[in-house]
């Protein structure tokens, strides 16, 4: 069996934080965090599961996100993982996602290197995801096998202030190019609430303003820019797939 | 399918698991060469293929009907170069399942629908390759769910692979574009022909997951193609924005060729007068230089007879001065010879004067 390590970067997370260390619980062997900075309980949820090794507390109020992720990286290959998978604090594994991962990586793809995740993005409800436009595919990497990767694992800065977008994992990571798309599936939980939704929104758009890469981010809020579907689509999840968040 | 490294892949697989159990071995499969090689003594063997008819090609029909000996259980079953030519694939598992001891293992082959090949072949139209005449295509994704909704698990998975290349394909490179072929290339098991399942009992993963995961299509190719033609829609704008670029050169290029084209023709008139008045210049300066020509060979002669005359008067000169200087000679001689004979005369006197006293 491959050791497993989650990297967790986590701000004021701790509404979803505990339902999203339970999802991973079961099949990860060790938990890394980095907190930037929560003015919540999020550091005392995290302290409460004993496979989280280590929480590091940024005292720095700079955001620089490349920065952060590489010192979370660092953290993590400490603990001399086989696989490292890196998880942000509002997002939750769907249930018996662990038994998929476990055979992905030992039995089915057991010589790939790089792993992807859709993510989907719940919209007002438990049982309700968004899947119109980009929301329909929305495919991140996030777990890498540590085995022939180069010594100077990096997450670079991204074109954006702040760093922000810069990806979960180094880009100079073997297998980048041909990752594999796993069956397990994760819940992003930052656009639940309409509140939530034009916070996120208004945050992104004041440190990035008027970008035409993002459309301006308009996709966040309803069906609005090019990253969105002509209306508001929607997918439920069946009850036994589904956590309750409320 | 039949190829010789899928065969020797296989086999390798299959002889590496018989040397590690005992019991007794199904093989099903249609290929020959499989069937005649010695894996195991035959009173353990039982072999079901359809040249004995023991596997149906109907499926209202029962699929392995009467061929196994009622509660015979067999400790591995391999089904070779088959299970795509099988119509009813579940009650096909269901069947091999229930003759499956409980630690036993099914050691099954499948062809992979999405290697390159058959990718390629479907979007050149090529639908008469051979891989397209069986009942079912699988890929990964679709056997494992197969697997989970028929209460069984993958315990190992091999890979057979073939590096795709347009020659045995007999691919034009201008039929498909090379940046759609090196798309397909970064897509995971793009190369494998053949998986080789170890298949044992029971699900190791809940079916509501992995069912409603499949509802959402991987899609590996449209993000890599939305990433080409975002870059291409990005080529497409430059081009537009450099085309207008090259319409304003031109247009300057026009405007400046009619503007050279108006001060040439300014240019050809004044070098036209300039031509006429060298020609003007040319035909009064010859007449001139004719007549300075007389002038300079007058003076030259004028000069000549100058030289001559200077000369002959220089020459009278000398003489004169000869003349004179002879004069002068003899004036001295006579001078000279006055001043003796004044000498003379003073001596005279002096002694003239003394004999007075």
């Amino acid at each position: 069996m491959s050791k497993i390590v989650v990297m967790y970067r986590v701000k004021n997370e701790e509404r979803w934080i505990e339902q999203s260390i339970k999802s991973v619980y079961d099949f990860c062997d060790e938990i890394v965090v980095f907190d930037d900075n929560s003015i919540d309980n999020t550091k005392k949820i995290c302290t409460q599961f004993d496979k989280v090794v280590e929480i590091h507390s940024k005292t720095d109020s700079t955001f620089d996100e490349a920065r952060d992720r590489n010192l979370l990286l660092k953290m993590a290959v400490k603990r001399k993982p086989d696989v490292l998978l890196s998880l942000d604090g509002d997002e939750i594994f769907l249930p018996a996602s662990g038994k998929i991962i476990e055979e992905e990586i030992d039995i089915l793809h057991a010589e790939e290197h790089v792993f992807e995740f859709q993510l989907f993005t719940l919209w007002d409800r438990c049982n309700q995801i968004r899947v119109d436009g980009a929301f329909s595919s929305f495919w991140q990497k996030r777990m890498f096998r540590l085995k022939d990767q180069p010594s100077d694992l990096k997450i670079i800065d991204s074109p954006y202030p702040g760093n922000f977008h810069c990806g979960s994992i180094p880009s100079n990571t073997v297998g980048m190019n041909n990752s594999v798309k796993s069956n397990a599936k994760i819940f992003h939980c930052a656009s639940f609430d309409e509140s939530l939704r034009k916070k996120k929104h208004d945050w992104y758009v004041s440190r990035d303003p008027d970008n035409p890469l993002t459309d301006n981010y308009q996709h966040m809020l309803g069906a609005k820019g090019r990253f969105s579907g002509s209306s508001l689509k929607f997918e439920t999840i069946p009850s036994n797939l589904c956590y309750n968040l409320n | 399918m039949t190829t010789t490294i899928l065969d020797n892949v296989e086999l390798k697989i299959i002889q590496h698991h018989l040397e590690s159990v005992s019991g007794n071995v199904l093989l099903c499969s249609n290929d020959s060469n499989v069937i005649n090689f010695h894996l195991i003594s035959s009173e353990n063997l039982q072999v079901l293929s359809n040249s004995d008819k023991t596997i149906s090609d109907h499926i209202d029909n029962l699929l392995l009907t009467n061929s196994l000996e009622e509660n015979k259980k067999f400790d591995t079953i391999i089904i070779h170069d088959l299970f795509e030519q099988i119509k009813n694939p579940e009650l096909f598992i269901q069947h091999l399942n229930s003759v499956l001891n409980d630690n036993g293992t099914i050691i099954c082959s499948i062809s992979n629908f999405s290697h390159i090949n058959n990718i390629l072949n479907l979007l050149i139209g090529n639908v008469d390759n051979n891989f397209f005449n069986t009942s079912r295509f699988y890929d990964l994704n679709n056997f494992l769910l197969f697997l989970n909704k028929n209460n069984m698990h993958t315990t190992k998975l091999t890979r057979v692979k073939q590096d795709f290349s347009s020659e045995s394909m007999n691919l034009d490179d201008t039929l498909i574009p090379s940046q759609l072929i090196e798309m397909y290339q970064q897509i995971p098991d793009h190369d494998v022909t053949q998986y080789v399942f170890m298949i044992g009992k029971g699900k190791s993963v809940s079916s509501e997951s992995l069912n409603f995961s499949s509802q959402f299509p991987k899609n590996y190719l449209l993000p890599k193609l939305q990433e080409f033609f975002e870059k291409f829609t990005e080529f497409k704008d430059a081009l537009a924005k450099k085309d207008k670029v090259i319409e304003g050169l031109e247009n300057s290029i026009k405007d400046i060729t009619g503007y050279s084209g108006s001060a040439l023709s300014k240019k050809d008139e004044v070098i036209e007068g300039l031509e006429k008045s060298i020609q003007d210049l040319t035909s009064n300066a010859v007449p001139a230089l004719a007549k300075k020509d007389k002038v300079i060979e007058g003076l030259e002669n004028s000069i000549d007879e100058q030289n001559t005359y200077i000369e002959t008067a220089l020459s009278k000169k000398d003489k004169v001065i000869e003349g004179l200087e002879n004069s002068i000679t003899e004036q001295k001689d006579y001078i000279k010879n006055l001043k003796t004979h004044n000498e003379q005369l003073e001596s005279q006197l002096k002694k003239f004067k003394f004999w007075r006293r």
